[in-house]
């Protein structure tokens, strides 16, 4: 599995086939494909988790999930001039201002940005995006540093890593639980059928 | 202690309290959530209302019960101000249409902001000047005066019901033709006259020889219902010529499941007040016509064969077979206890064909003095960018870039994915098939998702492209 350098990814972003064609859009300047990553910008909607009357968190039990969902939450659509403070170790969800649609044999991986990791930024904790995927990325943002991190939407945080599958000849796409997303999403524990065995490991029989 | 004496001071000590109580409200509210800066005059101008009115000065020569009564009115247009809110209302879509309403009234003009309604449609209010109603009475002229004075504000009122609709949005150029017609009401009414007083003078002469002692004032409301006919035509005149063929769609959806042939003039004691609707059929068959539907599908012809995309062709064919015949329209006149209303339906039910010829020639000169008043980029959209778009709709992809010989594209413009989503939205709904419309929902809704963030990234990236020069 082969990292696409700048002149790859810019052939596989020409590609006219949109089922064939990696796409990264939109890209505001072409300085954003670094020699082997395009660089992400931040989108304007964002999902703060919020101290509240949640027992706790365990994916195992349905009826908490649920409870999580609609008490934990607060969403919220930033203006591109406003910012968000984030606090030493304070998690919220973001979303990339970029869509992306990756054709079946592209794999890709979001990264932080280095700079911005050195300030203790860290951008996503799940970082694969599997061949196949459309739609914007949710980005788990977290504040590592000793000190709160203006965030601007626009804001270039994070960078993809595109890796070439060897197919073999078969076309396996991405067919999960995100579909064409948008917007910063919440996490979608038992909606669908391998969640499944969430239950049996919180009730596992001796 | 007699009620007379204390029972004024009572409702003044309510009153006061209301006026506190809505001031505090107002002051609290999160500017940083208004989707634009005006929704912050809007909130400016009622807080110096508020401030103007528990001015003792003020205070005293004011009825009490006028006051208390008028404060609820005010509360509503504060309520107003706080439901526009970036939870509910996207900016960027707004942001868009704050341009379009920038290239209509400047920078000196009326300003707008944007809030929500639980109805399904769209509604604009003039806010200033429905504040200047509430104040009559209450306070001098002049302090009505130096109050709204540098404060035309208009409040659009967004469907909540329709949240995620997007395709509906078109009807905001509707909307916004109703402030074109509150800003041009005289010289709109100069086209009109000359275009329908050979047939109201038939009219008057019908009802003259019915009634001549009741003729000049049944003439008079009649007059007002055409005048309704007219106003409603020509917003929908401006709806088509900012939104193109998405807002024929957008009021072909509005009008289903509802009758489609009738025109209505709802009466009302009070002139001013009376209301009149054309039919359905024949605001679409306008809207088709000024929209340049035609010359749309023909050019989309084009771009299909050019594109390899045959789905466009079908899509166009949707928008050729929207219903416009009109010539079995019939008029309906209400309410049933106002004395003239089967008068009013009999001479303009004579007069009909004439009179919608006349509202024809009337919508022409506007669409002529719509082109003279304001730089609009005529037509608003073109058939070859839709097609890209919907190009990219069919693969799930975002429809926010025109691809060209760059990697980066150029951002597509408001009404070209606005065409596009509706075009789009409206073959997926018509090909539904009922044995198999599972997905249907999540398939629609994908596609107004990709719409909000198309038009949120297109409008920042052409902001970028302005400030980089690029």
């Amino acid at each position: 599995m082969s990292v696409l350098n700048r002149a790859d990814i810019k052939e596989r972003m020409s590609e006219k086939d949109y089922t064939k064609k990696l796409l990264v859009t939109p890209l505001l300047t072409e300085g954003q494909i670094g020699p082997a990553s395009i660089d992400i910008r931040l989108g304007s909607s964002i999902i703060i988790p919020k101290k509240t009357y949640v027992e706790r968190q365990d994916v195992t039990d349905l009826k908490n999930v649920r409870q999580v969902e609609e008490r934990l939450y607060d969403q919220r659509r930033l203006k591109y001039n406003s910012k968000f403070m984030l606090h030493p170790n304070q998690l919220i969800l973001g979303v990339t201002f970029e869509y992306v649609s990756l054709p079946f044999d592209i794999f890709s991986v979001i990264m932080s940005r280095s700079s911005w990791g050195r300030l203790g930024l860290v951008v996503a904790t799940a970082a694969a995006v599997q061949p196949g995927y459309k739609g914007c990325l949710t980005l788990e943002l977290v504040n590592l540093s000793e000190s709160p991190i203006a965030l601007y939407p626009g804001l270039p945080v994070g960078q993809l890593v595109f890796h070439e599958v060897t197919a073999k000849g078969e076309k396996v796409l991405y067919a999960g639980r995100y579909d064409c997303p948008t917007e910063a999403g919440l996490p979608k524990f038992f909606s669908n059928e391998a969640d499944k065995e969430l239950g049996f490991w919180g009730s596992v029989p001796e | 202690m007699d009620p007379k004496i204390w029972e004024p001071r009572a409702i003044l000590g309510k009153s006061l309290a209301l006026i506190e109580k809505t001031a505090a409200g107002l002051d609290h509210l999160d500017h940083w959530n208004f989707p634009t800066d005006s929704s912050d005059a809007a909130r400016k101008l009622l807080l110096q209302t508020l401030q103007t009115l528990e001015t003792p000065a003020k205070l005293v020569p004011m009825d009490p019960s006028v006051l208390y009564n008028r404060l609820f009115s005010i509360q509503a247009l504060a309520e107003l101000v706080a439901r526009s809110s970036t939870h509910h209302i996207s900016w960027p879509l707004v942001s868009y249409c704050d341009q379009i309403w920038h290239t209509l009234f400047g920078d000196t003009g009326p300003k707008i902001f944007y809030s929500l309604t639980p109805e399904h449609n769209y509604s604009i209010l003039r806010f200033s000047a429905m504040l200047g109603r509430h104040l009559n009475g209450l306070l001098p002229n002049a302090d009505i005066s130096a109050l709204l004075r540098d404060n035309d504000l208009y409040c659009l009122q967004l469907a909540s019901s329709e949240d995620y609709n997007l395709p509906l949005y078109a009807n905001i150029g509707h909307e916004f033709g109703h402030a074109i017609f509150d800003h041009k009401e005289a010289e709109l009414r100069k086209l009109l006259a000359a275009n329908v007083e050979t047939i109201l003078n038939s009219i008057y002469s019908d009802l003259d020889a019915k009634d001549p002692d009741q003729a000049t004032r049944r003439a008079k409301r009649v007059v007002w219902a055409i005048l309704g006919f007219a106003k409603e035509l020509f917003c929908d005149l401006v709806g088509a010529m900012l939104m193109g063929p998405s807002f024929l769609v957008s009021l072909y959806e509005i009008s289903w499941a509802q009758n489609k042939d009738t025109w209505t003039i709802s009466l009302s004691p009070y002139d001013q007040a009376i209301r009149a609707y054309p039919s359905f059929h024949f605001r679409l068959s306008c809207i088709r016509k000024w929209s340049e539907v035609d010359s749309f599908c023909a050019d989309a012809q084009q771009a299909s064969k050019r594109l390899g995309i045959a789905r466009l062709i079908e899509i166009a064919e949707y928008l050729q077979g929207i219903p416009i015949r009109h010539d079995s329209d019939s008029l309906n006149v209400g309410p049933d206890s106002d004395g003239d209303s089967n008068i009013v339906k009999e001479v303009v039910t004579k007069y009909r064909t004439r009179l919608k010829q006349g509202l024809d020639a009337f919508l022409s000169e506007c669409a002529t003095e719509m082109k003279n008043w304001y730089r609009l980029p005529l037509p608003c959209v073109s058939a070859y960018p839709v097609a890209e778009l919907l190009q990219r709709l069919e693969h799930r992809i975002l429809p926010n870039v025109i691809p060209d010989e760059t990697l980066l594209g150029k951002p597509a413009t408001f009404a070209a994915i606005l065409n596009a989503c509706a075009l789009y939205r409206l073959h997926l709904l018509a090909d539904v098939k009922v044995e198999s419309s599972a997905g249907l929902a999540r398939d629609t809704a994908i596609i107004e998702r990709l719409t909000a963030k198309a038009f949120e990234v297109s409008f920042i990236q052409t902001k970028y492209n302005n400030w980089s020069g690029t």
